[in-house]
């Protein structure tokens, strides 16, 4: 397949082959500017069945041999967070694009890291935020954006769910840092917020329960943030609810200077917008579907995709990201200091 | 004590909100209303409240409240004068042994909640407070009594949402602002007006007192609260004695095409999560199967036309009285709750979490 081009799709190589690789594969199948080529996972077996279910014949074990191929464009970068950083910049450098997922990187120096090595190499990165691809979330942007609520002063933001744990588990959580869903998860929240707001935040609170006792991990926390453009927010990280079981939904609620959002999928898959024109219903058009062509994880790497084909700069800039890093850092140090963190942007 | 119906004064029309209670105590079978009166410097607005309603229910009315607890053999007062005079009144009238059932927030500061505290402790008169929707409100005195009979387990988090969507019309003019400003005369912030009725649920889920609060607050949509310098929209992160942890965002809104006030708790517990919407006739429940209760069906009745709150509240005033017992809302609960209000104040100020006042 070609583009309006007539050049052949960009030929990607996705490494950390587990579970959001599988939301990345079914967006590859609806993009067409992109083709999958290669993969890899340090468990050899895992890389195996990704090939399988995606078509592709190179699965290696190492992503150093993946990225010896020099007709691989682009790496998708799906490992687990810790490892991010190290493949980000080795791919950038051997001369890769980089989508890197949420957190791109663990650390403020790591991120600065790939920033660099994306300027030297001349090439692109970006750290992927699906949820600003989630129909209900453009919905609510489209909204904000057309002034239906007046100017947004305070958002409150969450996604509870049921832990993903068992005590089965529990020893691979036992190192694990208290603030350890904040860093993992942090950026959808921070970075939803950010952009739906249009302003970097500037202050950071947060307070956290431990939820289960037999883990070190808070279950729960939530961050108080202020932003440069005077509004407040609050976003949860919330893998407290019980019994298990309990639905995984998003809530998002904006108040404006002139009218409020609503947005809960909490039981309705609702949204009400209320403002000077009265309450409208959306109504329940708030879900997506896996093959939906404008499904949230097809319509990132697209986005990507065609920012690298056509030579300008990715829709998520990495400066942008790294200071939404910074400011979930800076709500980890709240958590441990119990003191309200300026964000250093 | 008399024989015969509780003799009750109203005092102060300065708000509102008299009307209500004035209203429930006329109704209410065991009362009768003997006068009402105001401050001696009440603005003209509330005198005339004030005698319309004396009018109405066909008793004296009294330019000055000495007159006319002179006059009649008050028993018990609804107050409703600014908190700046409240502490003063309150033990003029615990000296001469009334009950008060006193207009939230009860005080400008704590110091004032507290000399209250001591004014009422000394006489050992009962008093009570305006936050009645954190105890009285139908879905949410529901819920807390399905939190504290084990429904949901051991608290962990508590989030609600109180917006008022209604504009200042209820508060205060920029020109008053302005007369305010210029006079050095203090003003209620929404965050002390309304915060009540969030503070006192949560203790009630919490079962324990706030001992940490964070607070972000601005005047964001009332050119007036700007002027006066108070909050219009605050959103408060507490944590409570025992673990549990809190936010609130509590404010008054301009979005008049709300249907109602938005009221929202959310209370998640270690073995479930109770969701109440005060625009919604029912409670989620999300937790384990019981057999039989109503539970069953996922949730509880809260009918948003039972008995206003206001109503119950005062019958609780009244019975209290009758019954030697302390009221659901006590001066501790006002001191608590202006101890947890000046935490948040102090904190949005300086940008720091701040301790909860102990006595
Ligand atoms: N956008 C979203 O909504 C979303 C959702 C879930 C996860 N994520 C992010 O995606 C990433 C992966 O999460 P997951 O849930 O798929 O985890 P996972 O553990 O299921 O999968 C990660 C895979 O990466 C492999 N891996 C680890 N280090 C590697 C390395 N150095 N080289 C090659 N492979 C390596 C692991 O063996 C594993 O198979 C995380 O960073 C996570 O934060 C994003």
């Amino acid at each position: 397949m070609t583009d309006r081009y007539d050049r052949p799709p960009t030929r990607v190589g996705l490494i950390g082959c587990g579970g959001i690789a599988g939301n990345h594969l079914a967006g590859y199948r609806l993009v067409e500017e992109a083709e999958l080529v290669a993969c890899c996972d340090i468990d050899a077996a895992k890389a195996e069945d990704f090939a399988r279910r995606a078509g592709i014949i190179d699965a290696y074990s190492d992503y150093r041999e993946l990225l010896a191929h020099d007709d691989i464009e682009m790496v998708d970068i799906c490992a687990n967070d810790e490892a991010h950083a190290e493949i980000a910049v080795a791919a950038l450098w051997a001369g890769k694009h980089a989508l890197i997922e949420k957190p791109f990187a663990t650390t403020a120096a790591q991120g600065r890291a790939i920033i660099d090595a994306a300027k030297g190499a001349g090439r692109l990165a970006m750290c992927a935020q699906s949820l600003r691809w989630d129909p209900k979330m453009r919905a609510a942007k489209g909204l904000i954006d057309a002034g239906r609520i007046g100017e947004p002063v305070f958002v409150r933001f969450c996604q509870p769910s049921s832990p993903f744990w068992c005590r089965e588990q529990a020893r691979a959580y036992r190192d694990r840092a208290p603030d350890w869903l904040l860093v993992h998860n942090g950026m959808h929240s921070f970075d939803l917020l950010a952009w739906l707001l249009g302003s970097l935040p500037v202050r950071v609170h947060a307070r956290s329960h431990p939820g289960q006792e037999w883990l070190p991990v808070h279950e729960y926390v939530s961050c108080t943030i202020r932003f440069a453009s005077g509004a407040i927010a609050q976003a949860e990280e919330n893998r407290i609810m019980q019994p298990p079981g309990y639905p995984f939904h998003c809530e998002l609620y904006v108040v404006g200077s002139e009218g409020t959002l609503d947005l809960s999928d909490r039981l309705t898959h609702a949204a009400s917008v209320y403002n000077e024109a009265g309450v409208n219903l959306l109504g329940a058009h708030t879900t997506w579907t896996p093959d939906q062509p404008d499904q949230p994880f097809a319509c990132e790497i697209r986005e990507f995709v065609q920012a690298i084909r056509e030579d300008r700069p990715p829709p998520i800039p990495l400066e942008f990201s790294l200071t939404i890093l910074k400011a979930v850092l800076a709500a980890a140090e709240s958590m441990h200091t119990a003191e309200a963190v300026a964000i250093d942007g | 004590m008399a024989e015969g119906p509780l003799r009750c004064g109203i005092i102060g029309f300065d708000y509102g909100h008299q009307g209500a209670f004035a209203g429930s105590l006329a109704k209410h079978p065991d009362t009768r209303i003997v006068g009402v009166a105001d401050l001696p410097d009440a603005p003209e607005v509330a005198r005339r409240r004030g005698r319309e309603f004396a009018a109405g229910a066909g008793v004296p009315y009294f330019d000055d409240l000495a007159a006319l607890l002179d006059a009649e053999a008050v028993e018990a007062v609804s107050l409703c004068a600014p908190p700046t005079r409240n502490p003063e009144v309150v033990a003029e009238l615990a000296a001469r042994d009334i009950h008060v059932m006193s207009e939230k927030p009860v005080a400008q500061d704590l110091a004032g909640a507290r000399r209250i505290a001591a004014a009422v402790r000394g006489a050992g008169v009962a008093f009570t407070f305006g936050s009645h929707a954190a105890r009285f409100a139908t879905p949410i005195a529901r819920a807390i009594d399905a939190v504290r009979s084990g429904r949901i387990g051991d608290v962990r988090v508590l989030n609600a949402t109180f917006l008022q969507p209604r504009g200042p019309r209820y508060t205060i003019s920029v020109e008053e602002a302005e007369r305010r400003r210029a006079a050095g005369e203090p003003s209620v912030g929404e965050l002390a007006n309304f915060g009540g009725y969030v503070f006192l649920a949560f203790t009630a889920y919490a079962g324990a007192r706030a001992a940490s609060v964070y607070c972000e607050s601005d005047a964001f949509f009332y050119e007036s609260y700007r002027i006066a310098g108070i909050e219009d929209l605050a959103l408060v992160s507490l944590q409570y004695e025992g673990g549990a942890v809190a936010s609130a965002v509590i404010g008054r809104t301009t979005t008049k095409s709300m249907p109602t006030t938005d009221v929202r708790h959310e209370i998640i517990g270690s073995a479930g999560v109770l969701h109440v919407n005060a625009m919604s006739d029912r409670a989620f429940v999300y937790g384990p199967w019981r057999d039989g209760d109503e539970f069953e069906r996922g949730g509880f009745d809260t009918p948003t036309f039972g008995r206003p709150s206001y109503e119950l509240y005062v019958d609780d005033f009244v019975r209290a009285i009758r019954e030697g017992r302390d009221p659901e809302l006590t001066v501790a609960d006002a001191v608590e709750f202006h101890a947890t209000l000046e935490a948040a104040y102090e904190s949005a100020r300086t940008y720091r979490p701040v301790d909860v006042a102990r006595d």
